[in-house]
């Protein structure tokens, strides 16, 4: 079955205008290489704020994005229990293995590498994740990260299939 | 429907289960270099993709500037041809900017 969900993603503003996300590299990328998304406007609005204020322009621009894919080829592990469990499983055996051979834990990033540098889950095109709770303009109730801080990480720039600022 | 977890845990579990000391320290230097090609490739998708939504939306603009706004006088009704930009109402996500 077909999925398809309009989420936002959020950039200094730029001129020329975006006409497609700007795809995240480097090591401070949860899940290493790809185009990261918010699910919900209001976290894509303050992270603009926080941290994308310090262009040329000084302020921040939020697009929506419409991502289509397969459901065979997403993983939920925010809403998904069977996915989030097995994530988790998958995750923490590569830490152990990664941990036996090199003595220190992994980051998300090298668990990210390792699928991609074998070729596993092929045909998993996104993920959607939690982000650490931060934030508390975002919550109605004092200092309880209550509210799931969710992103969503494309690494499959064809499902991409519309791009327009918000 | 969702992921087929048996045939990714059976992939995952295959390959690392069956990796010697040799295979991970192999991995370990050269997944950089693996990484800027893979960066390259998918720049490369991207771009050929943003091109599809430039032109995809281009075609719909000009059908949209196309269409024609029909006024039935009998029923004292317009039949309005709905804008085919950007739908933000297709889930709930959008709805809440």
């Amino acid at each position: 079955m077909i999925k398809k969900l309009n989420i936002f993603h959020t950039q200094e503003f730029r001129y020329p205008i975006l006409k497609f996300p700007v795809l995240a590299t480097g090591n401070e990328m949860w899940l290493g290489d790809g185009y990261y998304f918010w699910q919900d406007f209001e976290f894509a609005k303050y992270w603009g704020i926080d941290r994308k204020m310090n262009g040329i322009h000084r302020k921040y621009q939020i697009f929506v994005a419409t991502i289509e894919f397969d459901e065979d080829d997403y993983i939920d592990t925010v809403f998904n229990e069977q996915d989030y469990c097995n994530f988790v499983s998958k995750v923490e055996k590569f830490a152990n293995k990664y941990y036996e051979y090199f003595g220190e834990k992994p980051t998300l990033e090298e668990f990210n590498d390792f699928i991609l540098d074998y070729s596993l889950w092929n045909n998993i095109k996104v993920i959607r994740f939690q982000d650490l709770p931060t934030n508390n303009r975002c919550l109605k109730v004092k200092d309880y990260y209550y509210k799931k801080r969710i992103q969503f990480r494309v690494n499959e720039p064809v499902i991409i299939t519309n791009f327009v600022a918000h | 429907m969702m992921a087929n977890w048996d045939k990714l845990n059976e992939e995952f579990d295959q390959l690392i289960d069956n990796m010697s000391v040799e295979d991970w320290m192999v991995w370990a230097a050269n997944k950089e270099s693996r990484k800027a090609m893979r960066r390259l490739e998918m720049e490369l998708k991207a771009k050929l993709q943003m091109e599809k939504i430039f032109l995809s939306n281009r075609v719909g603009n000009q059908l949209f500037d196309n269409m024609v706004v029909c006024v039935d006088l009998s029923n004292n009704f317009t039949i309005d041809v709905p804008h085919t930009h950007a739908n933000a109402g297709e889930n709930n996500y959008a709805l809440a900017a």
